[in-house]
């Protein structure tokens, strides 16, 4: 006897290892691959064209392709904090953080918007530092302009913490905050510095959801001279390569031909993602065991009903009292928190999981769509659920349909199935806009 | 050919058999579980935080 449970407990034990060494292998295989997708988005372009097919999650790889740009600026910025202190081995950067610090609260009260050539300019005063010039067998650069992208980056990595400029709603999982608002106007850069109105700053990403309503084909007359064309030309130049524009569209054509060009990734999305990696097994483990604890409450409340009616012999109503009522009413309600558990759970193991998405990389914009292989490479990319789902309001236009019921004094009708209207008795004006008498009024 | 086999050792091997398995499940996956449940609660209740602001200091409907 003893020796059967401890066989059992062993095969128990067993199963037990198998799962953990099954699940952690399997997630890290996950893990592994969501990095790989963001270094391999990190040598992607700067300019980055979405599109695909009517609700197929072109927003949701949005999202999952923000957050990974985002851990790619982090990056960025550790490194150019990391490249100027290699650089300049003499300073004690401890002194020159705690004089940032103090100038950014102090007197410049946690403004969003900082000159920080002339920061810079106070740090090379405070430190006493020259304004020489540094080679290092290639490049030769000036320190001012090192300190310069120095306090920038200590700046938005310390300070700002905030990456992404969107049209519509987005929340980042990474710095935990509201996206800022994205003017598209901002685009046209002749008109932003006329009106000066440019408040994009540098180590960020730009989401433009929805492009063809800004940026629509028809409009391209309006885009001429107004400086949309040269922003988007020398785009890294402008950022100095920090700053990535992602552009969502359902159909690629309707966009403005000489932004279309100007794309360096056209990603294109035809399949709906696929939910990986939710521990689907633990998951049903779970589930049978709350299905049986529901079994066993039934019962247990069945026995509990029975005695009653028994020990009170008559029927309920003759004391005032429903037995049946309360025995269904216990039933469905642990049966319901149970349901809530259930969700919770599913939910949970759900967020645990990876998005697969299978995106077709065209070379050329005017390709996309084409099946022949030589004209785009296929990429699976992996993001974590959490990075793509709830960071966003996936209908983020429904309120148009609000403010239209909200104006409209029609209400619906139903329709008599067995009324006519006369068909050739329209309405004046009807096809040509009531400027002629209607040439069907056979009145 | 028998072979005696000795109830008590052999439940004791099993025995440490079982824990050894035990520890190794639970230094594989408990502490890993762990790590990444704390994380992601502590990054929720960012994010919730975050939204209960939002929703408290928006402009009043008109």
């Amino acid at each position: 006897m003893m020796t059967l449970i401890t066989f059992i407990l062993a095969l128990i034990c067993f199963f037990t290892l198998l799962f953990s060494i099954k699940y952690i292998l399997k997630s890290s295989y996950y893990l592994i691959r969501h990095s790989a997708t963001v270094y391999d988005l990190s040598k992607k372009g700067f300019l980055i064209s979405i599109s695909g097919l009517v609700k197929v999650g072109k927003t949701t790889i949005s999202k999952g392709i923000s957050h990974a740009y985002e851990r790619d600026i982090l990056n960025k910025l550790q490194n150019k904090l990391h490249e100027t202190k290699v650089l300049l081995q003499k300073v004690n950067f401890n002194d020159v953080d705690k004089f940032i610090d103090d100038r950014l609260t102090d007197s410049l009260n946690n403004a969003l918007k900082i000159n920080f050539k002339s920061l810079a300019e106070e740090v090379l005063e405070k430190f006493e530092l020259n304004d020489s010039l540094i080679h290092d067998f290639i490049n030769i650069k000036r320190i001012i302009i090192v300190i310069e992208e120095y306090v920038e980056a200590y700046f938005y990595l310390y300070y700002k913490y905030n990456f992404v400029y969107s049209n519509t709603k987005h929340y980042s999982r990474i710095t935990g905050k509201f996206n800022q608002v994205y003017d598209v106007n901002n685009q046209q850069i002749f008109n932003s510095y006329l009106k000066k109105s440019f408040d994009l700053d540098r180590y960020s990403v730009e989401l433009i959801d929805e492009a063809s309503d800004n940026d629509s084909a028809m409009k391209w007359r309006e885009m001429e001279d107004t400086g949309s064309k040269e922003y988007r030309r020398k785009y890294a130049h402008i950022y100095k390569e920090t700053n990535r524009l992602i552009s969502i569209k359902q159909d690629s054509s309707d966009e403005v031909k000489k932004y279309r060009n100007l794309y360096h990734s056209n990603f294109y999305l035809d399949h709906k993602p696929l939910l990986r990696n939710t521990f689907s097994a633990v998951r049903k483990i779970i589930f049978k065991f709350i299905d049986f604890k529901v079994f066993i409450f039934n019962i247990k409340e069945w026995f509990k009903y029975k005695l009653k009616r028994k020990k009170n012999h008559l029927d309920n109503e003759a004391y005032g009292y429903d037995y049946e009522k309360e025995y269904n009413y216990n039933k469905s309600n642990y049966q319901r928190k149970m349901d809530t558990k259930k969700y919770y759970y599913e939910m949970f193991f759900k967020s645990c999981g990876y998005l697969v998405f299978q995106v077709k990389d065209y070379y050329k914009e005017d390709d996309i769509g084409s099946r022949s292989s030589d004209t785009f490479e296929e990429t699976i990319m992996y993001f974590p659920v959490i990075e793509c789902w709830g960071t966003f309001d996936h209908t983020e236009f429904s309120y148009l349909y609000d403010e239209l019921h909200d104006v409209s004094e029609k209400q619906p009708k139903t329709a008599n199935y067995y009324l006519h209207e006369n068909y050739f008795e329209r309405k004046e004006g009807d096809n040509d806009g009531g400027s002629e008498p209607n040439k069907f009024n056979f009145n | 050919m028998m072979v005696e086999v000795n109830l008590t050792n052999l439940i004791l091997i099993n025995a440490v058999i079982i824990l050894a398995i035990l520890f190794m499940a639970w230094f594989l996956m408990i502490r890993k579980v762990n790590r990444y449940v704390n994380d992601r609660i502590r990054k929720d209740e960012i994010m919730i935080n975050v939204h209960a602001e939002a929703l408290e200091n928006r402009p009043n409907d008109e």
